[in-house]
């Protein structure tokens, strides 16, 4: 080890003569200016701020194929899940693979059109009572049949407090699940619930199969390869930290979903510069939310990029109940934040254009389409088009507090996450408040949403929220009311609360519409969350592939059944 | 020899220990209890009482080192707590990437080096500018080669992916080379200086001149006079380098979205997942000494003297 | 010590050198000064607040108001790099001073007292050799957190053998010249040789020591920050803005990580040739 010290003295250069320097380092800046400006500017330039809204055509779909293709490679943009167990499948990754594996009550088609699947067919026979005739040829991987028992199995393990689902505020009207007969299951509720089969098209209705569950292990099922699902591919690996691999279900019993592409390699690359990389030089062959700051760089890649209606909701949702940003009694710090934000310009230049702004809780892109005025109207009187920092600052008179800095918590590595956190700090700078940025590994950030100890020390957490289902009341149900799964400042408002309730059991759209709006005037006034963006589902596929769903409903559908190769 | 060769093997075995001490427990100094170091500083009750039993925390702290060492000479490094699974099937696939890139590297260093350090040792006119090159190269972090490159060949060129390792023997030849070159960048410049200033030297001793004026052709001079003991500093700065290439090897990886042992400590830092981060550095703090270590024996198989001295 | 003799030059060419202006170390000065007075003087000498935000003005080309234009969220490039040099230079200058004084204080201890203090210590420095001053860094961090407080630490404690080991074959060498052995026979106590004799004769050693470790200390804490590990964005730093520029380049815009890269390269090539120069010198006027 004596011998390295020597050496360490003894990088001497010699003669050099200045002008050598010089000349190289001339030559180094010179190249760095033609290397910069090299860059692709011409398309930059083409693709630049545009306005999202009106102009845009969205599609749910995208051109069928039908070549066989061996194997492709899928990435999940949001990291690595840490169970596939529908119980506990709380975001994106999870979702997207717990939905090829497992079948779920009903289906939606890629435009939110509930369609049998393992249910036949669905009867809502009086107010508190469905319904549910279940099909007799729907099989496992492994063989066997799914019966009634699995799914009344599937079903009850969401209401079970001790599994802690993170679903179970959609079973929350339930009174009981039974087997009715050979292939029926009579679902029997307390109050009226009109989103509860809306639900079951979601992976809080996926089915699992009982005995399996009840071999491994509650705690178990759903980590690492053990799954056990009836869907058209099948769990054949998991490296943690690295791929999970999926292969085609040669048995799968619904021939229309009939699997084309045999294996399927999931990664979990989440950072923004490898994703682009990585999608640019082929690597991947189709993902989706891909990286929209990187959009025109993009266009160069080997493939093409579709658009689609989401539900994904980009805000910021305080955790830290104890702070004057996140105090359920006063809403005026988050309101002045709210306020301060220049909502047009985060669709401009962080989407490039490829979103919509927000004002408030649930997106429009989630009203029913039968009570759409209803909610036009009630969406118009609400504030937020453009930014007043003027208001915020006058709302700020007086409160105390407002030195210490809160920390807000963000995905690492993830360049769109970064740009809205930044812009929503340099507001809250604009109007007094200071905000450090705390980034978090993929997996880090994940917990954040799920469990408590990972939310210390953080007061903020910039969040791609959404909603599972085109209803309001499906995002509510985990805001309001008492351990509400997302309600950690533990905001509490009585009349809001049985409002919401009332419309959960209103099946009329129009009725339900009005009634929503209502408690929407009040909590929207409370700023629960601070919302921003709704930026449009993106998807990228290869040019070997095509087929995938591109709206919001990929979530809950086996979409990589739908894919087919274009050869 | 055998001497030499044993004092050696016992100052490896020596410095080994030691360093698996320190890495063992710095685990102690981090604020906090040693179960909650290890949870990542988020574990509930529960989960706290399971780590301190498996890595049985109330015993006295030289059995645990004990245990710890043990182990991981057996190959169990221990248990991720954010992955759940045992360290060394997380490193396994992982450690292929991270040995051909720093292969790949080394192999450009002392190929590159070497060779722009003898020609620019014989040859005046190519001195010179390889020295200010050098002087320049020497200044230039690895990240820092690795943007300009993927600047070049992302962005404009696309000779090379910039992205991955690849599979296979050709796909990672392809993919590392990028990786390879910025990771060798200021290795080589490092390298040429030494290899000029020894080669240098060595032309300029009494042996040399001797060779030289009984007019021995030039070529054979450097093959047989010059270069054997030019190389003795060059294989002296190969302990150096190792020890730039494991850290360079962290910051590359990281650049270019590689998925080895470098990029894996990390993301393992970030997420203090502190069973990864100490089996990753104990491995490449152990690479660096055992690569030192052999270096030092070859030194002294080059060198007699250093033989006869007993000491380096 | 062979490379040395051949590298600072034998007899006659060392002295032609002395009569020649070294215009290298004249550049390498100057740079190093200017970049100083920039970081100093930042406040006063930025054009814009480097985390002031506007969105709309996001990768801007070079203009009157940006001379080097903005980065991807509409800050201005030319006072990041500014202000970045604040952070950027204090790291590195932290840790020399640390693993410096540290370093001689073991050196000149370990030389003095010989024996089975200079074996020891010998023995742990070797150890610490072991460690690569990166991954030291990160193992900092994995058990203190991200920022500067750890990583500068655990690089001080890294860079520590170098220095000591190089001062300590330095004060050996002074401790058994004429002059210090002269100082015992007159019966001086030992802390009054160190100071006012030993110390002063190592000085320009310690000096060229710490110039040649700034460079790998900028390096190595450039490389932290850059890997995530270091400073929470949005503060500017050039090895963060290497890193968070690398999003833009494949966007067309390098430029981010270009300059702050450039910069870096920059400053410890002149630190290096600085340090190399001092060396050269010091060891020539030594013989």
């Amino acid at each position: 080890m004596s011998t390295s010290s020597q050496a360490c003295g003894k990088a001497r250069t010699g003669r050099i003569r200045l002008w050598e320097i010089v000349v190289l380092v001339a030559v180094l800046v010179t190249l760095a200016t033609v290397v910069a400006g090299c860059g692709g500017t011409e398309e930059a330039a083409t693709t630049s701020p545009g306005t999202g809204s009106p102009g845009d055509t969205l599609q749910s779909t995208t051109p069928p194929a039908d070549g066989l293709v061996d194997e492709i490679t899928w990435n999940l943009g949001y990291g690595e899940p840490t169970t596939v167990d529908p119980l506990k499948a709380g975001d994106y990754g999870p979702c997207f693979i717990a939905s090829q594996m497992h079948d779920t009550l009903v289906r939606y088609t890629p435009d939110w059109k509930l369609q049998p699947c393992i249910a036949e067919s669905w009867d809502q026979v009086d107010d508190l009572t469905l319904v549910y005739t279940i099909r007799q040829d729907a099989t496992f991987w492994d063989g066997s049949p799914v019966t009634v028992e699995d799914v009344v199995f599937s079903m009850k393990r969401h209401m079970d407090p001790k599994t802690g689902s993170i679903w179970a505020a959609f079973y929350s009207y339930v009174k009981s699940i039974e087997q009715t007969g050979d292939w029926e299951i009579t679902v029997k509720f307390t109050k009226p619930d009109e989103l509860f089969n809306k639900e079951m098209g979601t992976v809080g209705g996926a089915i699992v199969k009982k005995d399996y569950v009840k071999q491994v292990g509650e705690a178990k099922y759903g980590s690492g390869e053990n799954v056990m699902g009836s869907g058209p591919y099948k769990m054949v690996s998991w490296k943690p930290g690295q791929e999970i691999v999926l292969e085609a279900n040669p048995d799968y019993w619904d021939a229309e979903l009939a699997p084309k592409v045999s294996r399927v390699k999931v990664t979990f690359i989440s950072d923004t510069s490898t994703v682009t990389s990585a999608i640019m030089s082929g690597e991947i062959d189709g993902a989706y939310g891909i990286p929209q700051t990187n959009l025109a760089a993009l266009e160069a890649a080997p493939g093409t990029i579709y658009f689609g209606p989401s539900l994904t909701v980009v805000e910021v949702v305080p955790t830290n109940g104890d702070t004057p940003m996140g105090d359920p009694k006063d809403p005026d710090v988050r309101t002045a934040l709210s306020m301060a934000i220049d909502r047009q310009a985060i669709v401009d230049n962080v989407f490039s254009g490829k979103a919509v702004l927000n004002k408030t809780f649930t997106p429009p892109s989630a009203w029913d389409p039968e009570a759409i005025d209803v909610y036009q109207a009630a969406y118009d009187k609400i504030p937020g088009d453009a930014p007043d920092v003027e208001g915020a600052k006058a709302l700020l008179e007086g409160k105390q507090g407002l030195d210490k800095p809160l920390v807000m918590a963000l995905a690492a590595g993830n360049e769109e996450e970064l740009r809205v956190s930044s812009i929503v700090q340099q507001a809250a700078k604009d109007i007094g408040i200071t905000i450090k940025l705390k980034p978090l590994q993929a997996m880090d950030l994940a917990n954040v949403f799920y469990v408590p100890e990972y939310r210390k020390g953080i007061d903020l957490v910039m969040t791609w929220g959404w909603l599972d289902i085109p209803d309001p009341l499906d995002y509510t149900s985990l805001f309001f009311g008492e351990g509400a799964l997302f309600n950690w400042i533990n905001y509490r408002n009585v009349e809001v609360e049985k409002t919401l309730d009332k419309a959960r059991q209103t099946f009329d759209p129009v009725e339900r519409a009005n009634l929503f709006c209502e408690a929407q005037s009040t909590f929207t006034a409370d700023t629960i969350v601070v919302p921003l963006v709704n930026p449009y589902q993106t998807l990228y596929m290869s040019d070997r592939i095509s087929g995938a769903p591109c709206s919001f409903a990929y979530m809950w559908i086996p979409g990589l059944a739908m894919l087919g190769g274009t050869k | 020899m055998a001497l030499f060769v044993a004092k050696r093997l016992v100052a490896l075995v020596l410095t080994l220990l030691v360093a698996s001490f320190l890495i063992y427990g710095s685990l102690y100094l981090a604020p906090g209890d040693p179960a909650t170091q290890l949870a990542g500083g988020r574990a509930t009750p529960e989960v706290l009482e399971q780590i301190r039993e498996r890595y049985q925390l109330d015993e006295p702290f030289l059995t645990r080192y004990w245990d710890w060492l043990t182990n991981v000479l057996q190959g169990d490094l221990g248990q991720s707590f954010v992955y759940r699974q045992d360290v060394s099937s997380l490193l396994a696939p992982r450690v292929g990437n991270t040995v051909f890139l720093v292969l790949y590297a080394a192999l450009l260093i002392l190929g590159v080096g070497v060779t722009l350090g003898l020609a620019s040792a014989l040859r005046r006119r190519v001195g010179s500018v390889v020295t200010a090159a050098t002087a320049i190269g020497m200044a230039t972090p690895a990240f820092v080669a690795a943007i300009v490159l993927i600047t070049v060949f992302a962005v404009n060129l696309g000779w090379f992916p910039v992205f991955g390792a690849g599979t296979g023997f050709l796909g990672r030849l392809w993919h590392l080379t990028l990786p390879a070159v910025a990771l060798a960048f200021a290795w080589v410049a490092y390298v040429t200086q030494i290899t000029k200033a020894s080669v240098r030297e060595e032309l300029s001793r009494e042996h040399v001149e001797t060779a030289r004026s009984r007019g021995i052709p030039p070529r054979l001079i450097v093959r047989r006079h010059v270069f054997r003991n030019a190389l003795i500093p060059i294989t002296t700065v190969a302990g150096l380098t190792v020890a730039g290439l494991i850290a360079g090897a962290v910051v590359v990886e990281q650049a270019f979205g590689i998925s080895g042992l470098g990029s894996f400590l990390v993301q393992a830092a970030s997420q203090k997942d502190f069973a990864v981060v100490q089996a990753i550095a104990l491995l490449l703090v152990a690479t660096f000494v055992i690569a030192n270590a052999i270096v030092d024996l070859l030194n002294g198989l080059l060198d007699p003297r250093l033989r006869l001295t007993g000491s380096g | 010590m062979a490379g040395e003799v051949a590298l600072s030059g034998a007899g006659a060419r060392a002295g032609s050198r002395r009569r020649r202006r070294d215009w290298v170390m004249v550049a390498c000065a100057t740079f190093i000064v200017v970049i100083v007075a920039v970081a100093l003087l930042a406040p006063w000498i930025a054009p814009h607040d480097p985390n002031q935000v506007d969105i709309v003005a996001s990768h801007e080309a070079p203009s009157a108001s940006h001379p080097l234009g903005t980065d991807a969220l509409g800050r201005d490039l030319l006072s990041r790099l500014i202000w970045g040099a604040r952070l950027s230079l204090l790291g590195p200058a932290l840790i020399v001073v640390i693993a410096t004084v540290v370093g001689t204080t073991i050196a000149i201890l370990a030389a003095w007292m010989g024996g089975w203090f200079d074996g020891v210590t010998s023995r742990v420095l070797d150890i610490l050799f072991a460690f690569p001053g990166l991954i030291f860094a990160i193992l900092a961090v994995a058990l203190f957190g991200p920022g500067l407080v750890a990583p500068v630490i655990a690089l001080s404690i890294a860079y520590l053998p170098y220095d000591a080991r190089v001062l300590r074959s330095v004060a050996l060498r002074e401790r058994n010249l004429p002059y210090i052995q002269a100082c015992y026979v007159e019966g001086l106590p030992t802390s009054a040789i160190t100071t006012r004799h030993l110390l002063p004769n190592i000085l320009p050693f310690v000096f060229v020591q710490a110039t040649l470790s700034f460079g790998y200390a900028l390096v190595d804490l450039a490389a932290v920050s850059y890997l995530g590990l270091g400073v929470a964005p949005p503060t500017p730093e050039w090895g963060l803005m290497v890193a968070n520029g690398q999003a833009s380049i494949l966007a067309g815009y390098p430029e981010e990580s270009l300059y702050a890269g450039l910069l870096i390269v920059l400053t410890v090539v002149s630190f290096n040739l600085l340090g190399d120069r001092l060396a050269t010198r010091f060891s020539v006027r030594a013989q």
